[in-house]
């Protein structure tokens, strides 16, 4: 078992898979941020890699867990939990949903924080990281307004950093896709990875990189076309901001309805950024992976998304008691405890484990297992 | 010769390109289970047994000319285009009908030659949807049965969609209701040689019973049928029947390609997904009365049924050429909620105006006509999409304040979320060159379109920067709005300085408005009438307004635009040729 999560970190890291060059720099992504080249980059010493029986049948094992980056003690009982649950469990990678240093992001590529908050908490954890920008990481004051897009930019550049503590932060661009186990003719799983702060965030960034027609239609348009040309045979979508919640931020399209008469994004309720999601992922997307409300939700599939299963997993380091816990109807839910998702896929299923952690002992349960059919019938290629 | 192989294969090698009754089910369809409606070429009739399709066999018959209700086209393609007629013959059902399809009036070049069935389960209509040569060319088409030929009928191709199109001109109409006055707007439309099409923005025809919504000082009477409010299937096709009676608009149909959607009086005033205004519980169950009107006005409207099982749906797009897409919009009956009569209400983030679907797709075509190099990208579509208010402050999504004081829910101010959807894609998209398309509101109206008219910020009410398209909305033909031309001139000097964005209103007339497209420009001309209620033959050049490639805001011409050179001739008026 730990072998072949060896070798697959190997091929992932090594010869395995390569990454959409997006340009690091704020809006570059504007554009299309280049060709997605997520072919399967069959590493140099891979290359006659005959499969040894025919088609043995893939797995992969992941864990998701956002909002993580407080630098506290919440954190460490949640990667020691964490730990514990790769040691039983296995694990290949690990997703990181947003909001990966508190309060206000980093300022420099060579931030302390990137050890305080990601290096040294996860430092047993020899799994390779992929993040995804949240609010508080573009935003220039405590209260997470996501006004500093810019800011996000370094941690691009800790993603290409030769300095850097590690090399298990990936995030090579601010929006980004990735393939993983590729050592087929189609990749058995790509993500997609959304920067939904600059559509959603409370307060306007007054640079104009990051605006809806430099930066959002065209991460949009890139993002679909992205999803819409992927072969892999699972494919899941991660972003910060819910397309549905219980918590206090609530759904898109009227997010944050107590707190929105502070803001001055008149996107703050996300009407576009909810479009945005349905547009890209709706019924092409087996799940919708997202933080920024403090606590686990599995939510029942919503009319607009199809099939596509969503789930909040944003209680990596914090809790936040839900606003309105019926406000949409769900699988599981938790608001008391941290918290992470633990996934395996197979060829045609889905086992998820929803793990609770105790803010008071650090003591791990399991709050919710179930295994379902693999949500969205893969796509056979017609021919040409 | 191309013509000729053309011809021969669809005539005679049984393949009966378009061939095709009004009834969906094609030839061996259960008599009750067909819908009104078209199937696509090359799928009508074959292998019909007995005669060719040249000379079917005619029943006996001694009434008089079956044309009652003239002759009419539509939803052109480069390549298709709708043909309509409608048989009248006591006693008679299943009745064959002969279509010719000619490049000239005498018919001396036949391009297509085909067979329709007028049967009782469509009340009589015939559709044909023929495929022919030529892409921006002007056909001359008519019918033969029973022994009597009708009007000849003239209608136009689009441009093929990657063709490179100097220039376009449409006529745009709405709001006609008969017992309100003479369908004279028609009749100008009709003699305008140069039209590529007639764009109906609906209330083609009205629900009320006889006297309920007339104009009491008509110069004579012009009484509608059935005289009561239309509610049943045989209701609705009796009074398309009797509003296709009238000359006048059977000459617009005959001369011009129409390309129509409904608003709310097809069916009932203020009509939503779920229910109308003028529809009460002892009237029946709304989904009913909705299911007869939308398929009397599949039966009677030259109009291409996109998805047969999803009547429904009209929303469609029309390319023209690199010069225009046309995308026509259905407000009313596919995914409206229910009007509402606050500004709080107005602004539920719950509710829609065109539906999830049909908005996902509105998106998709603008994406579409920007990828395919189209110029201009025209909505059409039925409400106001732009504020009309009494005051207009900076809108503010996060307080739920701002904007105007609304005067029309029913309108796209009542649907703040669904105006500020598709405004906020037409911004992060940068989209240039969107030009809306309105009727419903019985008046003349030019306007810039902004997300947010009444910040000074988002929008400069002197030169329209920060405008993101422009409004043009065309008069009524009949139907009245204010009751004098002083009244509407008062309310013109009020409602402008209150309404940022606005330039021009006319409440008074009636007509109608021409649409002159160059890759220099989209130009609406408005021509008004002097009166309805009596049939007149006059009509003035009323304002025009401009906007030009890349600008996104509106300013004004002084001339309308000069008319095609070299449009093709009309179709002669000769009327049904007796045997």
């Amino acid at each position: 078992m730990s072998l072949k999560r060896r070798d697959f970190i190997r091929n992932l890291l090594i010869g395995g898979a390569s990454v959409p060059v997006l340009s690091a720099c704020g809006g570059g992504g504007g554009g299309g941020g280049g060709d997605q080249a997520a072919t399967p980059g069959q590493g140099g010493q891979e290359t006659g890699n005959t499969p040894d029986t025919p088609e043995a049948p893939r797995t992969l094992r992941f864990i998701a867990v956002g909002d993580t980056g407080s630098g506290g003690q919440g954190q460490y009982q949640v990667a020691a939990a964490m730990e514990a649950v790769v040691a039983e469990r296995g694990c290949d990678l690990v997703l990181i949903t947003g909001d990966n240093i508190y309060e206000a992001g980093v300022t420099a590529v060579d931030d302390p924080q990137f050890l305080e908050k990601f290096e040294y908490p996860y430092q047993n954890l020899d799994l390779p990281f992929f993040l995804c920008l949240g609010n508080h990481d573009c935003a220039s004051t405590v209260f997470g307004g996501g006004s500093d897009n810019q800011r996000g930019d370094y941690q691009v550049m800790y993603h290409y950093s030769r300095d850097r503590y590690s090399n298990k932060w990936h995030m090579p661009a601010r929006f980004y896709s990735q393939a993983f186990d590729t050592s087929r003719d189609t990749p058995f799983l790509e993500l997609f990875v959304v920067d939904s702060n600059p559509l959603t965030s409370f307060y306007l960034d007054r640079d104009e990189n990051f605006n809806w027609a430099n930066y959002g239609y065209p991460q949009q348009t890139w993002m679909k076309r992205a999803v819409g040309k992927s072969q892999a045979h699972w494919k899941i979508a991660m972003t910060h901001v819910p397309y549905r919640s219980n918590g206090k931020h609530g759904n898109a399209g009227d997010l944050d309805a107590h707190l929105r008469w502070m803001f001055n994004n008149p996107d703050a309720d996300g009407l576009r950024y909810k479009a945005f999601l349905e547009e890209c992922f709706a019924d092409r997307a087996d799940l919708l992976l997202t933080g920024h409300d403090h606590s686990l939700q599995w939510l029942q599939p919503a009319q607009a998304m199809g099939r596509t299963e969503l789930m909040v997993s944003g209680a990596g380091a914090k809790t936040d008691d839900f606003k309105d816990a019926s406000r949409n109807p769900v699988r599981y839910q938790n608001d008391s405890e941290y918290g992470f998702v633990w996934v395996e896929l197979n060829e045609d299923s889905m086992t998820t484990v929803f793990y609770q952690v105790s803010p008071e002992d650090g003591s791990l349960r399991i709050g919710h297992q179930e295994t379902r059919a693999k949500p969205v019938t893969a796509r056979v290629l017609e021919p040409a | 010769m191309k013509r000729r192989e053309f011809l021969s294969r669809s005539a005679t090698t049984g393949l009966s390109l378009g061939v095709l009754s009004a009834c969906g089910g094609g030839g061996s369809s259960s008599p009750d289970g067909g819908k009104p409606g078209t199937d696509n070429p090359g799928t009508g009739n074959p292998g019909q047994p007995g005669p060719t399709p040249n000379t079917p066999e005619m029943p006996p018959y001694g009434g008089p000319d079956p044309f009652q209700h003239g002759v009419a086209s539509g939803d052109p393609l480069a390549n298709q285009v709708i043909l309509w007629t409608r048989l009248t013959a006591a006693g008679l059902d299943e009745i064959p009908v002969i279509v010719e399809v000619a490049r000239d009036a005498d018919f001396a070049t036949l391009v297509y030659q085909g067979v329709g069935y007028a049967r009782s389960q469509n009340d009589f209509t015939v559709k044909l949807d023929p495929l022919l040569p030529d892409p921006e060319t002007t056909y001359f088409y008519r019918f033969r049965s029973l022994g009597f030929t009708s009007p000849v009928g003239r209608t136009r191709t689009a441009p093929a969609p990657g063709a490179q199109v100097d220039h376009l001109r449409l006529a745009v109409v709405s709001c006609s209701n008969l017992p309100y006055g003479w369908f004279n707007a028609y009749a100008r439309v009709a003699r305008r040689a140069d039209l590529d099409a007639v764009l109906h923005l609906g209330d083609y025809i009205y629900e009320y019973a006889q006297g309920e919504y007339n104009d009491p000082d008509l110069a004579g009477p012009r009484p509608v049928d059935p005289p009561h409010e239309i509610i049943t299937l045989d209701d609705y096709r009796r009074r398309y029947a009797c509003y296709r009676r009238d000359p006048d608009l059977q000459e617009c149909h005959r001369q011009h390609p129409f390309i129509c959607v409904w608003d709310d009086h097809e069916i009932a005033n203020d009509a939503w997904m779920d229910g109308a205004e003028n529809h009460n519980e002892g009237e029946g169950d709304f989904a009913d009365r909705k299911r007869a009107a939308v398929r009397a006005y599949y039966e009677w409207m030259p109009i291409r049924m996109g998805f047969p099982d999803r009547d429904m749906r009209i929303y469609r797009r029309f390319d023209y050429g690199d010069l225009l897409t046309l995308v026509m919009l259905d407000t009313r009956l596919i995914g409206r909620d229910q009007q509402v009569d606050s500004p709080s209400e107005a602004r539920d983030r719950n509710r829609q105006l065109l539906g999830q679907d049909q908005r996902q797709w509105l998106f998709e075509q603008l994406e579409y006509s920007r990828g395919r190099g189209a110029r201009w990208h025209v909505i059409g579509q039925q409400v106001m999409l732009s504020p009309l208010t009494l005051g207009t402050l900076p809108d503010t999504p996060n307080w739920d304040l701002g904007g105007g004081a609304q005067l029309n829910y029913d309108q796209w101010d009542g649907y703040q979320t669904s105006r500020r959807a598709l405004l906020g894609r037409i911004e992060a998209m940068a989209l240039d060159n969107t030009v809306v398309l309105t009727g419903d509101i019985h008046s003349s109206w030019a306007m810039d379109v902004s997300a947010d008219p009444g910040n000074p910020l988002v929008y400069n009410r002197f030169t329209g920067q920060g405008s993101l398209a422009v409004e043009f909305v065309t008069p009524a033909v009949t139907s009245p709005a204010a009751p004098s031309k002083a009244l509407s001139d008062l309310a013109r000097a009020a409602l402008v300085p209150l309404n940022p964005h606005l330039k021009w209103v006319d409440l008074f007339h009636r007509g109608y408005l021409v649409l002159d497209l160059t890759a220099e420009h989209c130009k609406a001309d408005w021509f008004h009438l002097n009166t309805v209620s009596e049939p007149d033959d006059s009509e003035f050049f009323a304002r025009s307004y401009l906007t030009r490639d890349g600008q996104n805001h509106v300013e004004r011409a002084s001339q309308p635009s000069a008319p095609k050179t070299a449009a093709p001739p009309l179709a002669p008026a000769t009327q049904g040729i007796k045997p």
